[in-house]
């Protein structure tokens, strides 16, 4: 029992390994996530769990969506200022 | 559709009072919202849960509180750092009681430039998100009087 305290504690105490790739930008997904559930769970009038998971999914595809438009957008820019 | 009470015999009338009181009382209308917004700051989610909102308050006590564990579980205790990341604390510190416990029970001799690394970074910002996030819960509890009207109206319509 004390090992799996023991292990548990590290898991807060040791940073994670995250390493600098593109892959790391797949960190972004659940923070987006966790916003779209709160700022649902606070503008719904009721929370039911069938229209509530639907919102929730439509706001976090929403959010991607654009992170990923303004993303090209900054990539078409960056690879203009290459050429000049 | 709402009716006016005047209309109803006295019986009703009285009748429909005690409901619409009992609903005020259930719905959360006479309790303190300053107090709501405390333990909104204290506990994310506490406040929707004190005002009889407790689907809400669980669903957002989850989020919050995921959110800031993974923040932890990426950069360790240490990213709390009020000498080092003052702007991040700020918004850390919107959490509540979670960022409270983690600076009480982190090693006081580590620096957060010691550590530093994606993971650091990574954990800061979705500490500090999960602040702001809290933020706007408390906010919302501040803000939330009226969405037990529906319920008073019901009271007033059965009488």
């Amino acid at each position: 029992m004390w090992n799996s305290c023991y292990i548990l504690a590290e898991l807060f105490s040791q940073p994670l390994y995250v390493p600098t790739s593109a892959l790391s930008l797949l960190w972004a997904l659940p923070i987006c996530l966790s916003i779209a559930v709160v700022y649902k769970a606070i503008k719904m009038e009721t929370i039911r769990p069938k229209i509530f998971v639907r919102e929730v999914l439509l706001l976090f595809v929403t959010i991607i969506g654009f992170l990923s438009i303004v993303a090209a957008g900054l990539l078409g820019v960056a690879c203009l200022a290459g050429q000049f | 559709m709402v009716k006016s009470p005047l209309v109803f015999n006295q019986g009703g009338f009285v009748q429909a009072q005690v409901e619409n009181f009992m609903a005020k009382k259930g719905s959360g209308q006479s309790k303190n919202t300053y107090l709501a917004g405390l333990l909104a700051w204290l506990v994310p989610g506490a406040g929707h849960w004190y005002l009889g909102q407790r689907n809400r308050g669980g669903v957002i006590f989850a989020a919050i509180g995921i959110t800031f564990l993974l923040g932890i579980m990426l950069s360790g205790l240490e990213m709390i750092d009020p000498q080092n990341a003052k702007a991040w604390f700020c918004a850390q510190l919107l959490c509540g009681t979670p960022t409270l416990i983690s600076l009480l029970i982190q090693d006081p001799t580590t620096t957060i430039n010691e550590i530093y690394g994606r993971g650091v970074d990574l954990g800061q910002v979705y500490a500090g998100v999960a602040g702001l996030l809290n933020l706007l819960c408390i906010l919302d509890v501040l803000n939330r009087k009226p969405q037990s009207l529906p319920k008073q109206n019901n009271a007033v319509e059965k009488g």
